[in-house]
């Protein structure tokens, strides 16, 4: 398929974004700027990115506990991302959020959720409510491979089959949950798909670290789902670069090793994407370094956009208990 | 624990007492129940018993002295136990013996845990209304569940206990009046919300009364004590708010005569007394009252900012007035009507007797409902008598006299007697006052009708 | 010149639903058996017909899966009322109520609103055993986020039903399997009933009794009895757990001096405890006695009918408990 450079160039400016908003958040959680629980991204934007650029801004996705990622790849605004993380006023929840719950509902961002397999039910009742209203929109699902365990993976795929909603699952497998290795989990290693295969919904598998594998399959997914045609199962399939959380350091945890790690960077998606767009010469070198530029620039302003950012008044402890 | 011993209200119009005779030493042991001093009141004398075994402390008040209802006068401390502190309350204005503290000593005494001091369970409403009301919450009778103080218990008793001025300790009241301040208008910060001084003289501060030209006393003044000062004040409060009518009659006496004559002797021989005209009449008004249930009431104020009412005794209890060298006394024959005359006049003596004597307690002076006033052993023909609040009437007895009467056309010779019968407007009707002093003369007149 | 009928709360709350899926086309219902089969308390019959499988919808056996639907649902736009058949079963879907439903509106900081009602039903009485009668409303009420309503005449039925249809919030709307024949007064004209506004089921001056739910009848039975005794009792039905009509309890206590709450949750940790503790905080000076708390017997409820009676609170109970309080003069 020959995608256009506009669109390649926004993919890796999306990219980008999200690696060096991962960095620098985890660089403020070091300095006590960043408040909370963080969850990192690195190594699978990719996936969010191929993803939600197959996606028009009032589509809608759920993400997870490591959401900031999606969010980005949605078009969300780092300044305002950055802000909630630090628990701002200026956040996109007014600070009431923080990491695990940031949601940018104008970009159709139904939030990150602190909940294993939160997303699920929110993303089909986004569908159904889609088909319903008959507007065409689409839902995309994210979540692990951790989350496939849940029974309400099970529920949800049930009844989309059932009343043929328009949701994408899409399974992030970056091969851990928590601490705990896939194949752990998961007997005989069967493929996650499987699941989804058993309700009759097409499973596919893709390599989660090409971004434009991912974008493919999502948007074939997508297209069936406008048309009508139901629910989609995509497992792509990509690691993770740092821990569970920021309190999950080195290899105490005893889930994996330095060399499996330095073994799995060589497929690093955004080096991988950048040396295929010089390679098939679809850019040049300028063009990237001006991306790289403008992201560092963005980040920047968004690291001067928290300094400046006042806390939440007490009195917004009560507000919004209620609509 | 200390327990206080203190001088508890003993009466409708007590406000204080005086303490007559210590009967213990500080450091005597006592037991529950033991009396350790006696008092006297407006009306009567009393013993104060310990509430606690244990130990007397020292005394605060010296014989001679008055004591305020609620002052505490020594306490019942335990085996080794110091008074409390600050318990030097030298009651006000008059000067105590001071008696130094005793090192509490006795060996070998195991003492009863005394009742957790002073501690009323009631309910928070009952609380407030008892302090609303100005009513010492341990007088109250409880009848909630587990002994607790309910607000029915406080407005029964507030029923049963009329004290319509606030209290006031004496000084307060001396000092109210030197400087002319209302005492309605003063707030009271003292024991369950009693005035004293202190509120007085912060009122005079407040709001200084116009200067109040006041006669100085003028030689040979003598302040009214005692009983004769509480007959002033009550007087006063019944004449003042009580509407009274006045209802009269002339009845022909012989017959009374005649049965007097006729079983004074033969009351004599049963009971060793000599049957009255007093008794005759108090037989008489109780039989007239059981017939007119309507006059056998009491005046209530009811509810604070509600109308006042009746209310209603099943039991007809006859005061009989007394003058006594130190007052006027209203003892009480209790359920009159169903007395025989021998019983009314044994009980009737005894009173008058124990009156004059200042040997009347208080459940002598209680209960009364209606009240028989004989002024007729005097060259008195008739009078009005002032209610005695808050019974519903009064009956007054002039003397029996021979009058000329006319009769069947013929002017006789008959012994009458002036019956005034004084009615509180609020609870009883010309109509029916009529119809009962009708009913009391005719039992004169007719006194065979008594028996029927 | 307004016209009433007689309804029962059945029928009631399905005129509620009926007059709410006519006037917005973003209300539709999920729950098992509610389509075809007419609900298994027979609440939704009749719906499927009028307005089609789209709009009724008959769900598998999925609590948490369909609940968490509604909640993805209310946030995109629509108004889904979803049954969850016996409150026990809300257990399968807390997860989506709890953390999701309840705590969208607030960790968005405002984005977005859920407005989803829960339909369930409460109570024992019916021999259904442990795991079909309990009553969770305590449970619920202690969720920040959430709204609890639980009518008890037919009137409140549709008026609560209809007010949390409109509300923007997730409303736990409850109901009891044993009182869906009573029957009451209903206007024909279009009204609400507020949620979080009391009302007085029956004036009186010597206590009140706040009782919830299936047990506002069993407070004006006992009423009744004591009316006998010549003690007049006020019945204050709260109608909604959250938010709370305190201003209506208080009232009636401070005039009464005697409070006995009655809630058909287990008595340990109920919502009486929330009730009674609001009374005695905030009316102490008012009371004349300590405030009752009457509930379940805190045990699962068995199935035996013998023994099932014995677990929920009856108006005996209520009628000595009451004379419990007052001292021998009244």
């Amino acid at each position: 398929m020959e995608l256009d450079k506009e669109l390649l160039l926004r993919m890796y400016y999306r990219m980008k974004c999200i690696r060096r908003f991962e960095e620098t958040a985890e660089e403020l959680y070091k300095r006590g700027t960043v408040v909370g629980l963080l969850h990192l991204y690195i190594g699978e934007e990719a996936v969010a990115t191929g993803a939600c650029v197959a996606l028009n801004d009032d589509d809608y996705i759920t993400s997870t506990h490591r959401g900031h990622g999606h969010l980005l790849a949605k078009g969300g605004d780092s300044k305002r991302l950055l802000a909630e993380l630090c628990g701002r006023a200026t956040g996109y929840c007014r600070g009431k959020g923080g990491s695990m719950h940031a949601a940018d509902v104008s970009l159709g961002v139904l939030g990150a959720n602190g909940i294993v397999g939160g997303g699920f039910g929110i993303a089909t009742g986004a569908a159904l409510s889609a088909k319903k209203r008959d507007s065409g929109q689409v839902t995309v699902c994210f979540f692990g491979d951790g989350a496939s365990n849940q029974g309400i993976f099970m529920e949800v795929m049930n009844m989309a089959a059932l009343w043929q909603l328009p949701v994408i699952y899409l399974c992030e497998n970056n091969t851990f949950g928590e601490y705990t290795r896939c194949e752990e989990v998961t007997p005989g290693c069967r493929p996650i798909g499987a699941r989804a295969e058993a309700f009759g919904i097409p499973a596919v598998q893709v390599d989660g670290n090409d971004v434009i594998a991912v974008y493919q399959e999502v948007k074939q997914a997508v297209e069936r789902a406008r048309a009508g045609e139901g629910p989609s199962f995509i497992e792509a399939r990509t690691y993770r670069f740092r821990g569970h959380h920021m309190g999950d350091v080195g290899f105490v945890r005893g889930y994996r090793t330095q060399e499996e790690m330095d073994e799995r960077w060589k497929a690093e998606p955004i080096g991988r994407f950048r040396r295929w767009l010089l390679e098939a010469n679809r850019c040049a070198e300028a063009e990237l370094d001006d991306i790289d530029a403008r992201v560092e620039s963005e980040i920047q302003e968004a690291v001067d956009f928290v300094h400046s950012s006042p806390w939440p008044g007490p009195d917004t402890i009560t507000e919004h208990v209620y609509a | 624990m200390a327990v206080e011993i203190y001088l508890p209200q003993l009466g409708l119009t007590m406000t204080e007492g005086v303490v007559t005779r210590w009967l213990k030493a500080p450091g005597d042991q006592v037991k529950k129940g033991e009396p350790v001093l006696e008092i006297e009141t407006d009306k009567t004398t009393a013993e104060i018993e310990a509430p606690a075994d244990g130990i007397l402390g020292p005394f605060l008040v010296a014989e001679g002295a008055a004591v305020p209802i609620g002052g505490i006068v020594t306490h019942v401390l335990a085996l080794g136990e110091r008074p409390p502190s600050g318990a030097s309350k030298t009651v006000a204005g008059i000067p105590s013996k001071t008696v130094a503290p005793v090192a509490v000593t006795a060996t070998g005494a195991s003492l009863q845990q005394p009742p957790m001091e002073g501690h009323v369970v009631a309910s928070p409403r009952a609380r407030r209304l008892a302090y609303q009301l100005r009513i010492d919450l341990r007088q109250v009778e409880a009848s909630g569940p587990g002994g607790r103080v309910v607000e029915a218990d406080v407005r029964w008793h507030a029923d049963q206990v009329r004290t319509p001025e606030p209290a006031v300790t004496p000084v307060a009241r001396r000092l109210a009046e030197q400087l002319g301040i209302d005492l309605k208008s003063v707030k009271g910060t003292g024991p369950g919300g009693r005035i004293t001084k202190e509120d007085v003289a912060r009122s005079e501060a407040q709001h200084p009364a116009a200067p109040v030209a006041t006669l100085a006393p003028a030689e040979g003044f003598e302040p009214l004590k005692g009983i004769r000062r509480v007959v002033a004040e009550r007087m006063t409060h019944s004449f003042t708010s009580t509407p009274h009518f006045y209802l009269s009659a002339e009845v022909d006496a012989s017959a009374l005569m005649r049965m007097r004559e006729g079983l004074l002797a033969k009351v004599e021989k049963a009971t060793g007394v000599r049957l009255t005209v007093t008794d005759i009449l108090v037989k008489v008004c109780a039989q007239a009252l059981a017939d007119f249930p309507s006059i056998n009431v009491l005046w209530s104020e009811g509810e604070p900012d509600g109308p006042g009412g009746a209310i209603r005794r099943p039991d007809v209890n006859v005061g009989v007035a007394v003058s006594t060298d130190d007052g006027l006394l209203v003892p009480v024959v209790l359920k009159a009507d169903l007395l025989s005359l021998a019983e009314i006049a044994q009980r009737r003596t005894d009173l008058v007797e124990r009156a004059r004597a200042r040997k009347l307690t208080l459940s002598d002076l209680e209960g009364g409902t209606f009240t028989l006033t004989n002024l007729g052993m005097f060259r008195v023909d008739q009078f009005q008598a002032i209610i005695n609040s808050p019974q519903a009437a009064i009956l007054a007895v002039g003397r029996v006299r021979e009058r000329p009467i006319a009769q069947d056309g013929a002017v006789v010779i008959r012994p009458t007697v002036g019956l005034t019968l004084s009615v509180d407007h609020r609870l009883v009707d010309g109509a029916e006052g009529a119809r009962f002093l009708e009913r009391v003369a005719q039992l004169i007149e007719e006194p065979y009708l008594l028996l029927g | 010149m307004p016209e009433t009928r007689t309804l029962t709360i059945a029928e009631a709350i399905r005129e509620a639903l009926t007059e709410e899926m006519r006037r917005d086309p973003t209300v539709f219902l999920m729950g098992e058996d509610i389509g075809r089969a007419g609900g298994v308390f027979m609440v939704t019959k009749g719906l499927v017909e009028e307005f089609g499988a789209d709009r009724v919808m008959n769900t598998p056996i999925s609590e948490a899966g369909y609940a968490g639907l509604g909640v993805g649902a209310a946030m995109t736009g629509m108004r889904p009322v979803v049954e969850i058949m016996f409150n026990d079963f809300l257990t399968l879907a807390m997860e989506q109520i709890v953390n999701q439903a309840a705590k969208m509106h607030y960790m968005t900081g405002g984005q977005v609103c859920v407005p989803l009602v829960i339909r369930t039903a409460l109570g024992a009485g019916r021999g259904a055993a442990a795991q079909h009668s309990q009553s969770f409303q305590a449970w619920m009420a202690h969720v920040p986020g959430l709204k609890v309503v639980l009518p008890s005449t037919p009137y409140d039925a549709k008026g609560l039903l209809k007010a949390a249809i409109r509300d923007a919030n997730p409303v736990i709307y409850m109901e009891a399997k044993m009182c869906y024949g009573i029957q009451g007064p209903v206007p024909s004209e279009e009204y609400l009933v507020p949620i979080g506004v009391a009302d007085v089921k029956r004036v009186g001056t010597d206590v009140t009794l706040v009782a919830t739910s299936s047990m506002v009848q069993v407070a004006l039975r006992a009423a009744e009895m004591l009316d006998k005794e010549g003690i007049s009792a006020e019945v204050v039905d709260p109608r909604s757990l959250k938010p709370l009509d305190k201003e209506t309890i208080l009232a009636s206590v401070k005039k009464t001096g005697r409070a006995v709450v009655i809630d058909e949750g287990c008595r340990e940790y109920g919502a009486t405890a929330e009730i009674a503790s609001i009374i005695a905080d905030e009316a102490f000076d008012a009371l004349d006695a300590p405030v009752k708390r009457i509930g379940a017997l805190d045990v699962p409820v068995p199935m035996a009918p013998v023994l099932e009676r014995e677990t929920i609170p009856n108006e005996q109970q209520v009628v000595e408990t009451v004379k419990g309080l007052f001292g021998r003069r009244y």
